[in-house]
């Protein structure tokens, strides 16, 4: 390890706002910097900002001298406001054609508020869009109320800065001062970054390259001209450290720290957890190759039953959802053409024939007259995208059992799943907590390897399994998806919600959170995977009004065969 | 977009995809590249680099389709001259989210609306005729845009009956795909459509890691001197292009060569014969690209990976390493 390199894993480097130390970065002032550093150098992208509405965040924008003139955007934002496009409000009042400029050419620097609601498409053009040069910055303030939540990667891999200032108090903040001179980074300093970037294990390479250009913004801001390792140690926090995907480990610093340093404060709370858990737990686990999973054939019928007594879902049958793009076709609405909807011709036309007369169009010469109201928009009905949420248990008690056959059957439905281009998500609870292994997604490569990782050992904290599957439930309904939730433990909860562990307790939680998923409509079925069937599994099955299954020893297909009936029909 | 490209030659690394890119500017008939990898592995700079490497075409000055010769601009165009124009190789970005209308065209509103005339407004597809058609986050685009990508790509006409309006044009483009496999796989009727599949993965060697980062620093604080650096190794490529480009359809194929393809693509059990010709097409430009005058097992070898790993029969359940099964193949057929 090179001298530069050890200097720069030094621990002040890394190390969390939470440790009590008197030189703690303060959440608030790295927020006002990485501010200043865009406004100094907008080819740094921009920021992300963990923030909800709140006095922290007022003081940090209050203080921030962002380049005039600012706007704020919101994710509903059209293409035409964005990037500018014809005017046709004016071009039908005056009859002539009015060009008029996106927000884009026209800030200084841009506000997006609410980012977690920015869907891919706007995300890929806003960050095309700040990607080019003289572009202006980008403020993403992402208000998610939850881990899963945020902005797309595409665009916050485009924001050199993460910041959070969850639970930060406001409080008065200098403004910052413009930068008096100008700084390059030298080879060594680039070299530097790309080491700490690789230790940390940050793959995308435009990381350390936001690293190197906030080092001498920085530089540029406290008026040096070379490089210091003050402004290395900010880049790293502010740019590098948040996309850390593991914890370096540096003998030195170790032999100083006896606790395992904490995770860089803006680190996928998903990953640090199962990187901890299964290095604490490794010992007492067993990772289970997966097999086939049997199961009688008259368990289709048994299935097919729950179905037609209407307590099921049809398959790739999602919620209807009306759309401006595809579809059935609805009844045209009056509106405004833009990316919502394309315009109705016939319908507009049949809106605007009956005024011809009192405007003095049609026969009368000069071609019709169409006024705004006349505009009609086409409307679809449109079936949403199905999510079947896998809830696995994999306790030790489970793990004894079936957890291989278990594994065998998620597959097996997984590759349904895959060819009704469903997407998947998969939650496993074992020991006092549930963990979302995977997020909603369509990929099945990432399915298979987290949950052929899946260890299997501990109690059975099936209230917190069905809580966090109903959790993922909500924000996909949230974002438009039809969730369908399926369980599959030995039923033997031992765990109560709050991670006591408590028989009784245990059972009545997973009760009452299944009569939580009941309501909501999310019930798939519940697949009992304990050597003999759990009664107690049938109450929960009814009560989150999905069909039951035990898993029996039995053919291989008729498990996804008989999920499929479930699901589908 | 005026934005100043970075230099393909100063790209580090990335053999692969860069070879892959540049048998399509050889032999455009390959039909396109997919490029699946991780976030910031410079799979846009590729991109954007090879726009600016490829050499000028000439059009009629005017033709939104980018025509080569006057007769063969299509009736509906009113702003095409006479004059032939030389302009670079067109490389049109579809963002996603892009509506229909974007992609295919449709009825001009504003002239309608303000003329009473019913004309058409060309959209991606004729911008990107004769060029390429760049899809970023290609796994993640909608539905409906792909199958018409796909009807579009097949056929290298674009046909547009809507809005009371009814017309064609050509649209023959280079597709190329760029997207990220965690987040989501691609159907495999469009993957089949490519031509070339490469993965590209950040170098894991520091140095490289140093180097890439080090010439994107120097490029972005002054683009002008660093294009300069790189602009005698940049017009050395562009000639071996252009060079390999006129000689590619002179390269012999042997009969053994055949042999080896097909047996190859047996041996893989790829589904049709896209894949034989794929690989033929693009072992021919490799060796056109090297010098060669005919195509030898090494050119195969070179072009089997990147022809056939999107091409395997897939069992959706099995995840083994595609480029992994496609070398033991080759080294399995060629003993």
């Amino acid at each position: 390890m090179t001298p530069a390199l050890r200097r720069g894993l030094s621990v002040r480097f890394l190390r969390s706002s939470a440790e009590p130390m008197d030189d703690t970065p303060d959440p608030l002032d790295d927020a006002r910097l990485a501010l200043a550093l865009v406004a100094a150098d907008p080819s740094l992208g921009g920021v992300w900002l963990k923030a909800r509405v709140g006095p922290a965040l007022n003081t940090v924008m209050d203080a921030a001298d962002l380049p005039a003139p600012v706007r704020r955007i919101h994710p509903s934002i059209t293409d035409e406001q964005l990037f500018g496009g014809i005017d046709l409000e004016a071009a039908l009042a005056t009859g002539a054609l009015r060009q008029r400029e996106g927000v884009i050419a026209r800030a200084g620097s841009i506000i997006l508020t609410m980012a977690e609601r920015c869907e891919a498409g706007l995300a890929a053009r806003l960050a095309g869009a700040i990607s080019a040069p003289d572009a202006p910055p980008l403020i993403a303030i992402d208000e998610a109320a939850d881990p899963g939540e945020g902005p797309p990667e595409s665009l916050t891999e485009c924001l050199a800065f993460h910041v959070d200032l969850t639970g930060v108090a406001g409080r008065e903040l200098e403004p910052t001062e413009a930068a008096t001179a100008v700084a390059t980074a030298s080879g060594e300093d680039i070299e530097t970054l790309v080491k700490i970037a690789a230790v940390l294990g940050v793959n995308s390479l435009r990381a350390p390259t936001f690293a190197v250009r906030a080092a001498a913004a920085a530089a540029g801001l406290a008026g040096r001209t070379a490089v210091a390792e003050d402004d290395i140690a900010l880049a790293v926090r502010l740019a590098l450290a948040p996309r850390a995907t593991r914890t370096p480990v540096v003998e030195e610093e170790t032999a100083e720290k006896p606790d395992t340093p904490p995770p860089p404060q803006d680190q996928e709370p998903g990953d640090s957890e199962t990187a901890q858990t299964s290095d604490q737990t490794a010992d007492a686990e067993s990772l289970t190759e997966a097999e086939a999973a049997l199961l009688p054939d008259d368990l289709l019928a048994l299935m097919a039953g729950r179905r037609l007594r209407g307590t099921l879902t049809g398959a790739g049958v999602g919620q209807k959802q009306v759309s401006g793009q595809r579809g059935r076709p609805l009844p045209s609405r009056p509106g405004r053409p833009g990316a919502a909807g394309r315009l109705d011709m016939l319908a507009t036309l049949r809106a605007a024939a009956p005024m011809q007369r009192l405007r003095g169009g049609g026969d009368g010469g000069g071609g019709l007259k169409f006024r705004k109201e006349d505009l009609r928009l086409r409307r679809y009905q449109n079936r949403r995208e199905r999510l079947v949420i896998f809830a696995v248990d994999l306790s030790g008690s489970a793990a004894r059992a079936r957890l291989a056959e278990a594994k065998g059957a998620v597959e097996l439905m997984l590759s349904r799943a895959y060819e009704d281009r469903d997407q998947i998500a998969l939650v496993g609870f074992r020991g006092k907590t549930a963990e979302v292994l995977l997020p909603p997604t369509r990929s099945l490569v990432m399915t298979k390897k987290r949950l052929a990782e899946a260890m299997g050992g501990g109690g059975t904290p099936l209230a917190s399994g069905l809580a966090a599957a109903f959790g993922v439930a909500e924000r996909a309904k949230g974002a438009g998806m039809t969730p369908q939730i399926v369980t599959l433990t030995d039923g033997r909860a031992n765990v109560a919600l709050d991670g006591a562990g408590d028989r009784t307790r245990a059972a009545e939680d997973a009760l009452k959170l299944a009569r939580a998923i009941g309501a909501s409509g999310y019930g798939g079925c519940v697949i009992d995977t304990g050597r003999r069937p759990e009664p107690k599994l049938t109450d929960l099955a009814a009560a989150m009004d999905a069909a039951y299954a035990p898993l029996p020893h039995a053919s291989p297909n008729a498990v996804s065969a008989a999920v499929t009936a479930a699901l589908a029909g | 977009m005026s934005r100043q490209a970075f230099p393909f030659s100063a790209i580090v690394g990335q053999e692969e995809m860069k070879r892959a890119l540049i048998w399509t500017a050889i032999d455009p008939t390959i039909g396109g590249v997919l490029i699946f990898g991780d976030r910031g592995t410079g799979k846009s700079t590729a991109i954007r680099a090879l726009a600016a490497l490829l050499p000028v075409i000439t059009a009629v000055e005017g033709c939104p389709c980018n025509s080569a010769k006057p007769a063969d601009v299509p009736d509906w165009v009113d702003t095409a001259g006479a004059k032939r124009v030389a302009i670079p190789t067109p490389v049109v970005d579809l963002p996603l989210g892009a509506t229909e209308e974007r992609v295919v065209g449709a009825l001009d509103i504003e002239r309608a609306m303000l003329k009473g005339e019913t004309r058409f407004q060309p959209g991606l597809l004729a911008r990107a005729n004769r060029g390429y058609l760049y899809i970023d986050e290609v796994n993640l685009l909608d539905d409906h845009i792909v199958d018409l990508l796909l009807d579009v790509a097949q056929t290298g006409e674009n046909v547009v009956e809507r809005d009371g309006l009814s017309l064609r044009h050509p649209a023959r483009f280079i597709l190329v795909g760029s997207g990220n496999p965690e987040e989501g796989e691609l159907r495999p009727q469009l993957l089949d459509r490519f031509g070339l599949s490469v993965d590209v993965a950040s170098p894991t060697d520091i140095d490289a890691r140093i180097e890439v980062v080090k010439r994107r620093d120097a490029f972005d604080r002054n683009p002008a001197k660093f294009l300069k650096k790189w602009a005698r190794e940049d017009a050395d490529l562009r000639d071996a292009v252009v060079t390999a480009k006129a000689k590619v359809n002179k390269v012999k194929a042997s009969k053994s060569a055949l042999g080896d393809c097909a047996a190859l693509c047996l041996h893989l059990g790829s589904d049709g014969l896209r894949g034989e010709l794929t690989l033929l097409r693009a072992a021919r430009a490799e060796a056109a690209f090297t010098g060669a005058s005919s195509v030898t097992r090494k050119h195969i070898s070179a072009a089997a990976a990147p022809a056939l790993r999107h091409r395997l029969r897939r069992d959706p359940l099995d995840d083994t390493g595609a480029a992994t099964r496609v070398e033991r193949a080759v080294s399995e057929v060629f003993g």
